[in-house]
């Protein structure tokens, strides 16, 4: 929907300022609002300028841009609109960002990632042939219509090399708890997500097409996947586009296959976690418990905490495709560092994520604050695997 | 000049904490009221006292304005810069900086929210004062410093009587102590000294900028009970002298932490009901009252229940038309609240507009029912707020509009009643509180020339050069 449908929409927005603060510690909620202050960071000052851009009492210009794309599209913020403007907060984002699109007005960061999602499929100029070549060594197999599940890895998980490790560690654990599953390797695409969020609704559905054929030429039914952003979008756009695949988070696999008794963390965790919810998991997904079902379920695992966690978690700075432009990087009010203090509050030696981009933008922000020695960065399905020695 | 204003102002806070970039200035414009929006020349975030100052002394040497914001929640047009220059944003600057249980205060900074003391005095068994008309994401300060009311009003009365002591920025920019802290390591109250602290208090960040506060902390009661009464009089006189006599002698009674009223029309636009409503049922009650005590145990709640019901019952056998009400639902609520500004949407658009007075309970009656005329001469529902204070019995008497924001019939009706009303609340013997310009100078044409020929000294004194929030108190 354009900005301009969104009029009354934004006349529902009341100016109150809920969207700063969480909950009921009203501890920050808005990653962008936090490393930037001003307000028209905040859920709050965006509605303003929108309304502003249509009244013509602002003009579209880049430095409005740079305000529109410094989100994470987290979704802190509906979670804290006590009003109905809550349910067409993103909305307006997304059609602020797609109007930017449409003038130009991005910065050269979101258009040469959008550039380099077009030419190559994924945004790190990687040949589409080394999608699967975390899963080399492993006896992870190419996905067929016996298989129970297509286990979907997503562009973090298939270049990035702390995203492959995680990749792997999850393939393997899948095969020690007996998943049915296969991968794609090579036939795997981008899924879209952060194109989708980026305005570009063009390249979005132009890679979520090619997945979706791939998916009904295979015969795909059940969707695993690793990162929380391929799971929403899966979930949430693609039957929009016509798929007709079940999408489930690992964590939600993993859960059922120890309760099942199909995984057995003999091994346990000794340490100290707290847990950060992803966005795309808990806020956009409202999935707050399997990753704790899983991390609870493992001997000598000691979970806190943190004080902002479920519907109140604050956001690590990496959605929205700023994990790729980096829009919120660079200070010490950087979400990711903000996190990664608090979690390091709670005392805990460790920091499980869910979601490959988190453990990416959370591992940086654990060097950046110097505390390599004190905390580590570790997704769930990894210490799935040092529990059970998958 | 505005460039090398801007390089200034960077070197003070930091090169991402000053911008003079229009979407930024635009977001300090305007509030959710009629009050005309004003675009500020730069914005500036501070997060230090030492930031504060050298951006008052550059305004000073500059003769550009400076006016303060924290939560952008104002529905009073109170951080609109009616004149230009440097909104200063002080939100950031939220640190608790002391909480002392055993002299009972603590000390916060501007930017401290409402919801953040109340949720940190929670764990230790402690409360303050919260500004019941806010949402807890607006902050504590301007709540106290601009006189607002509170939930525990009936007890402890308007919310600057909370305040034990302040430090403030001087248009100058040097830094003041005030009250007991001016002395004494501990900021315990505003006497014995000579009381200085009502030179920031109520003038709208006109005179200077608090940068700490101190404030009243109290013990936390655990316990908690409302009861309710609805009020079926006339609607030709909505609230008759008895039934305010009979508020007065509730306060009185020294039982009630809180005791409020709303108007019928409030009740059904506080349940979401869009305009027009219907007409009211003949069973419904013109206004409904609430009294809320706490209490520390069991045995001190009852009887305090009992107190006040039996306050209502001898009331209704004396002849006051009277009926207790449920209010079961509205007990839950619990202060600080984040939906306060949830009912504004009543006729679409979102937009909230009000005037708030003190007014002596004795003349609530006149009140209520000329202001209940105002709204109904111009179609809208009556939405009138009561709740009495300790003390002399005044209390917090005030008209709320939720408004059209894109319907410029319905802006330009609401800035006619908003004239009407502050006319009303004066006749009754009123004072707005947290008052928009227009309603200052309504002031002032009744006030003691002497009166306002001192704030207009006193001003001069302080601020010289005229640089703070210039315009903004009609002097």
């Amino acid at each position: 929907m354009p900005l301009q449908d969104h009029r009354e929409h934004l006349r529902l927005c009341r100016l109150c300022g809920n969207c700063r603060q969480a909950g009921t510690t009203y501890r920050a909620i808005c990653p962008a609002g936090e490393r930037f202050g001003f307000d028209a960071y905040y859920s709050r000052g965006r509605a303003i300028i929108a309304q502003k851009l249509l009244d013509g009492r602002l003009d579209w210009a880049m430095p409005v841009a740079d305000v529109v794309y410094r989100c994470t599209m987290c979704g802190g913020c509906v979670e804290q609109c006590p009003v109905e403007y809550r349910d067409h907060i993103l909305e307006i984002f997304l059609a602020l960002r797609a109007e930017c699109l449409d003038r130009s007005l991005i910065s050269s960061a979101v258009k040469r990632f959008l550039e380099t999602l077009y030419a190559y499929g994924n945004p790190w100029k990687a040949p589409r042939e080394h999608r699967g070549d975390w899963a080399t060594g492993t006896a992870v197999t190419r996905y067929t219509p016996a298989d129970e599940f297509l286990y979907y890895v997503g562009c973090v998980g298939s270049y990035d090399p702390r995203g492959m490790q995680v990749a792997r560690s999850l393939g393997e654990v899948l095969l020690a708890a007996g998943v049915s599953f296969g991968i794609l390797g090579s036939e795997e695409g981008c899924d879209g997500n952060e194109a989708r969020l980026l305005g570009e609704a063009g390249l979005f559905e132009y890679l979520a097409t090619e997945n979706i054929q791939t998916f009904q030429r295979l015969g795909v039914r059940r969707v695993v996947t690793l990162s929380p952003h391929s799971y929403h979008v899966m979930r949430h756009e693609y039957p929009r586009l016509g798929a007709g695949v079940e999408a489930i988070h690992y964590t939600q696999l993993l859960r059922d296959a120890l309760a099942a008794g199909r995984l057995n963390p003999v091994r346990g965790f000794r340490r100290r976690v707290t847990y950060h919810d992803p966005c795309f998991l808990g806020r956009h997904a409202g999935e707050y418990d399997a990753a704790r079902a899983v991390l609870q379920s493992i001997p000598g695992l000691d979970l806190v905490e943190m004080p902002r966690n479920r519907a109140n978690a604050f956001c690590c700075g990496g959605g929205a495709g700023n994990f790729y432009v980096g829009a919120l990087d660079g200070t010490e009010r950087s979400p990711g560092r903000i996190r990664i203090r608090e979690a390091r509050e709670t005392g805990a030696e460790v920091v499980a994520v869910a979601c490959p981009s988190c453990m990416t933008m959370l591992e940086d922000a654990v060097k950046a604050e110097g505390l390599e020695e004190r905390i580590a960065v570790k997704d769930v399905a990894e210490i799935v695997s040092e529990s059970t020695g998958a | 000049m505005q460039e090398r204003v801007l390089r200034s102002l960077e070197e003070i806070v930091g090169a991402d904490r000053a911008s003079a970039d229009p979407q930024t200035l635009e977001c300090y414009a305007c509030d959710a009221t009629v009050n005309p929006p004003a675009r500020p020349d730069y914005a500036v975030i501070a997060t230090t006292v030492e930031q504060i100052q050298a951006v008052l002394r550059l305004a000073d040497a500059e003769s550009i304005p400076v006016v303060p914001a924290v939560g952008m929640s104002s529905t009073g047009g109170l951080t609109i810069p009616v004149r230009g220059g440097i909104v200063l944003d002080l939100h950031l600057m939220n640190r608790i900086v002391e909480i002392n249980e055993d002299v009972g205060y603590a000390v916060i900074e501007p930017g401290v929210t409402i919801g953040q003391i109340d949720a940190e005095l929670k764990q230790r068994g402690y409360w303050v004062q919260v500004p019941a008309g806010p949402p807890g994401s607006a902050g504590l300060l301007p709540g106290y410093i601009l006189h607002g009311y509170g939930h525990l009003g009936a007890k402890f009365g308007i919310n600057s009587e909370q305040i034990t002591g302040m430090e403030v920025v001087l248009p100058s920019g040097e830094i003041a102590r005030l009250g007991a802290c001016a002395v004494s390591p501990y900021w315990f109250h505003r006497t014995p000294l000579p009381d200085l602290v009502g030179l920031f208090l109520g003038w709208q960040g006109a005179t200077g900028i608090v940068t700490k506060l101190g404030v009243n902390i109290y013990p936390r009661p655990p316990f908690k009970a409302m009861v309710g009464w609805g009020l079926f009089s006339d609607h030709g006189d909505p609230l008759p002298e008895p039934c305010a006599r009979f508020l007065i002698k509730m306060q009185r009674a020294d039982v009630a932490h809180d005791i409020s009223g709303h108007s019928w029309g409030a009740v059904q636009i506080g349940r979401g009901r869009k305009w027009p409503l219907p007409p009211k049922p003949a069973e419904d009650p013109e206004i409904f009252f609430s009294a809320t005590a706490y209490a520390f145990t069991e045995d001190e709640l009852a009887f305090k229940t009992r107190t006040l019901e039996a306050l209502i019952a001898e009331a209704k056998s004396g002849g006051l038309p009277i009926a207790s009400t449920d209010v079961t639902d509205r007990a839950k609520t619990e202060m600080p609240t984040r939906y306060s500004l949830r009912y504004s949407d009543h006729r679409g658009g979102g937009g909230l507009d009000y005037i708030g007075s003190i007014t002596p309970v004795i003349k609530w009656p006149q009140g209520v029912k000329r202001l209940t005329e105002v709204f109904e001469r111009h179609r809208f529902t009556p939405y009138i707020r009561l709740s009495v204070y300790r003390g002399t019995v005044q209390g917090m008497l005030r008209a709320l509009v939720p408004y059209h924001r894109s319907d410029s019939a319905d802006v330009e009706a609401v800035g006619k009643m908003n004239r009407e009303f502050v006319e009303v609340l004066l006749d009754c013997g009123g004072l707005i509180y947290k008052a928009p310009v227009f309603a200052c100078e309504a002031m002032w044409r009744r006030g003691d020339p002497t009166f306002v020929a001192l704030l207009k000294r006193t001003k001069q004194m302080l601020d010289p050069r005229g640089i703070m929030n210039p315009g903004r108190l009609g002097l």
